[in-house]
């Protein structure tokens, strides 16, 4: 049985921030050339289109440089809290559960927060991308990335314990 | 007792070198995005002049450039949180060898807060070192803008992650044999 501290202390709770603020991250770096073209008066655009194409490019840049940050950075939390879902999953296999049965459970008790935070974060991101014209699709890309690296990430992490051979032929002890 | 917190430090900085190592990549990257923030906003001001009524545009840059520091400090708080487990049980190691808590803390912070810290300001002058023409431009808001962005840094991370590594010390089977 879990103790309230235990249900208090969700093992997948950092990667939900982790995907939430790197969503986020992303939606700053296209609001700063949105901002930059807004500041500069549309009749000294022309002269300007150097500096502004110059400070968009890079912008562009940093967006995609804190997407890739942010998929580095979920994949540390994900290698960090691995040996607590492997916990679970050895629970699962031990009860008898088919290796489908054990990562569908594993899906609803380790990825409903995560992807909920990361579907909320691209929701309001993409609200706002649209809302200023900016190209929403990168967020949500983003988004489905981290999504996709969760899913993938614990099935890899129920496939590697069930192929494993029984619990008696591992490196510990015997219980009992 | 110096020796032992040099010991303590060497051990937790080579154990939890990856988390550390991703901190400081990640606050480095803040660090060098708030001074490309600042700059755009410069750029504009001086394309625009600041009295038109595009200020306001380039007023939001200066504030969309503090904010970066504020999410990866999120992001090193999630680290923190995700390591919890292995830290609490450290606590309880390090207590039994006669280092007391407070120790552990300041050498966590130390590697959780100054360290990444230091990284941010080596992203600020990353961008400032690498992108020609910027220092000039910024030449006279300089030490304003590195003092304000260090400080809410700063400030940011100095308290959210020792909050969360008292948490954690508090939480941990340390509290239980000191009380």
């Amino acid at each position: 049985m879990c103790s309230p501290m235990a249900r208090r202390h969700r093992p997948l709770r950092a990667v939900s921030l982790v995907f939430a603020g790197f969503v986020t991250l992303v939606l700053l770096s296209q609001l700063s050339a949105h901002f930059f073209a807004e500041a500069i008066p549309k009749h000294l655009q022309a002269q300007n289109a150097a500096v502004i194409s110059s400070i968009q490019q890079t912008s562009t840049d940093l967006a995609f440089a804190a997407a890739a940050l942010g998929l580095v950075f979920a994949g540390a939390v994900l290698l960090i809290t691995r040996q607590r879902v492997a916990a679970d999953v050895d629970v699962y296999r031990a009860t008898g559960l088919q290796s489908s049965s054990a990562f569908l459970r594993l899906l609803r008790s380790h990825s409903l927060a995560p992807l909920a935070w990361v579907a909320g974060a691209a929701a309001a991101t993409a609200l706002v991308d649209v809302d200023f014209g900016l190209n929403a699709l990168f967020p949500i890309g983003l988004a489905v990335s981290f999504a996709c690296l969760l899913v993938a990430w614990l099935a890899f992490v129920t496939s590697v314990s069930f192929s494993r051979k029984g619990f008696e032929g591992g490196s510990g002890g015997r219980a009992g | 007792m110096v020796e032992k917190v040099r010991g303590l430090m060497w051990i937790e900085l080579t154990s939890h070198a990856p988390t550390i190592i991703a901190s400081c990549i990640a606050m480095g990257f803040a660090g060098y995005l708030a001074t490309f923030f600042d700059n755009a906003s410069w750029v504009a001001a001086e394309a625009a002049g600041t009295t038109s009524p595009s200020f306001a545009p380039s007023a939001i840059l200066v504030v969309i450039a503090t904010l970066p520091s504020i999410f990866v400090v999120l992001g090193v708080y999630a680290l923190i949180d995700a390591n919890e487990e292995a830290l609490r049980y450290e606590v309880g190691v390090f207590c039994s060898q006669g280092i007391d808590g407070d120790t552990v803390i300041d050498v966590w912070s130390a590697l959780y807060g100054w360290l990444p810290i230091a990284a941010y300001f080596l992203g600020l002058l990353g961008y400032l070192a690498f992108t020609p023409g910027v220092i000039a431009n910024l030449q006279t808001g300089l030490p304003d803008i590195i003092t304000g962005l260090f400080f809410i840094t700063g400030m940011a991370t100095l308290i959210m992650i020792p909050y969360k590594l008292n948490g954690v010390l508090d939480t941990s089977p340390y509290t239980v044999v000191r009380s």
